[in-house]
């Protein structure tokens, strides 16, 4: 009965038609899914690509807009630099004294164009306070791309032109590279360069904690050959004196103090 | 993925035993042609290799099976009946034999192991890896399938 039931089944066999059949099928959709996975794979590649190029795309613009092709600094009491950016907004505001960073928090600069930013500074409470305090306003542009540099201090002087006690300057990167290292913002370096051509005897911490208008005064001392050509010795320093002239002179281990309210006094320092 | 010299060498390797496991439980040929084309299109897309002939064999056997099952209690089956089997229900091909003819009328669960074990030679453990059940529920499948096929061809027994 075994053997029966096995030469029946044996009778039962797939016919050429349907192996035939299923072979084209099993080959026609193993065709589609090689075409889908060739299709998926380029898909991926150019979906691959596709990032590649939005994040080059993302980089480069990123070091396009970060990069700074200009920078400003305001120098008064307060020094402010602004850092203009090759599509003239302003990509960061650092102070370089305590007033600067407290004037640089104050005001909301950040991507903005650079003539608000500035407009900005002129206009705050601050710099106001201290112009009309008989203050000395330097503004230095580091012309890191010339040509833009040399808009935006066309674009300054045009702004501070009816301003006595305001001055602008442009400078190369070169000529202020120093400047941050050594606590400087490059408009005090600036000055501070000017004083060196005179006597080396004033530290750039001397300097950095000067105003604009005692260092111009130092300067304008220096120049004319009434100020000494040696720092200040001794318990000195820079105080708060009455101005240049009425008080015991320079030496004799008393230090230099430029005062506010006078002139060209210059007195001794306390 | 098989390459397609494989596919085509399983085909004509184990085609019969394909059409064979549709025959035991399927009525009509573009079912079984579904089953082939479900059974050896998986094949195709076998990504792991076969360990020996004996495993390839199993695991064709095993897929057809579940295909077939998987076909019968198929939605669309469920509720519909071709015409052509609509006429031959329960009623296997004519010009088979009379132990053949005993065996297709079994329940499906009976013609898998009578199937497996007198056809493809298969003992009740590889049967019981086949299917997916128990040793013991093996046997007594196939004790009760044999005290069936005696009843029904009039006290002839299968011999083991």
């Amino acid at each position: 009965m075994q053997s029966e039931l096995r030469e029946a089944l044996d009778l039962v066999r797939a016919d050429e038609a349907l192996k035939r059949s299923t072979r084209q099928f099993v080959y026609g959709e193993l065709e589609k899914r090689r075409g889908v996975r060739r299709g998926r794979t380029v898909r991926r590649a150019l979906c691959a690509a596709c990032a590649c190029l939005a994040l080059g795309l993302f980089a480069a613009g990123h070091h396009l807009y970060f990069t700074p092709t200009s920078v400003i600094s305001m120098d008064i009491n307060p020094s402010i630099e602004l850092s203009v950016n090759r599509f003239d907004r302003i990509i960061d505001v650092s102070g370089y004294n305590e007033d600067g960073t407290q004037l640089a928090e104050t005001l909301n600069l950040l991507h903005q164009d650079y003539e608000q930013a500035v407009e900005q500074v002129l206009g705050s409470e601050t710099v106001q306070t201290c112009l009309a305090g008989d203050e000395f306003l330097a503004i230095t542009v580091v012309e890191i791309d010339p040509q833009q540099g040399d808009d935006i201090l066309q674009y300054i002087a045009g702004c501070t032109a009816g301003q006595a006690n305001t001055r602008c300057y442009g400078v190369t990167p070169e000529d202020v590279e120093q400047a941050h290292s050594l606590g400087l913002s490059y408009g005090k370096y600036r000055a501070y360069l000017d004083v060196l051509a005179y006597t080396d005897q004033y530290s750039p911490q001397q300097i950095a904690a000067m105003t604009m208008r005692q260092i111009r005064e130092l300067l304008q001392a220096l120049s004319s050959g009434e100020a000494p050509s040696s720092a200040p010795t001794g318990g000195g320093g820079y105080g708060n004196g009455n101005g240049y002239g009425a008080g015991n002179g320079y030496g004799g281990g008393s230090g230099y103090g430029y005062g506010r309210g006078g002139a060209k006094n210059r007195g001794a320092a306390s | 993925m098989q390459s397609e010299q494989d596919v085509n060498r399983a085909i004509e390797q184990y085609a019969d035993t394909v059409k064979r496991i549709c025959v035991l439980h399927l009525k009509n040929d573009a079912d079984t042609e579904d089953i082939f084309q479900t059974v050896f299109l998986k094949y195709a897309l076998r990504s792991a290799p076969f360990e020996s002939p004996e495993q390839e064999k199993a695991w064709l056997i095993r897929v057809t099976i579940n295909a077939c099952k998987d076909l019968l209690k198929s939605f669309f089956r469920s509720r519909v009946v071709s015409l052509e089997e609509a006429g031959e229900h329960g009623v296997p091909p004519s010009g088979t034999s009379d132990v053949l003819e005993a065996v297709l009328r079994l329940p499906e669960k009976y013609r898998q192991v009578i199937y497996l074990h007198y056809y493809e030679g298969y003992t009740a453990p590889e049967i019981g890896r086949i299917l997916g059940r128990n040793v013991n529920t093996v046997y007594t499948l196939m004790t009760r399938a044999r005290q069936m096929l005696r009843q029904a061809l009039g006290g002839e027994e299968l011999a083991e």
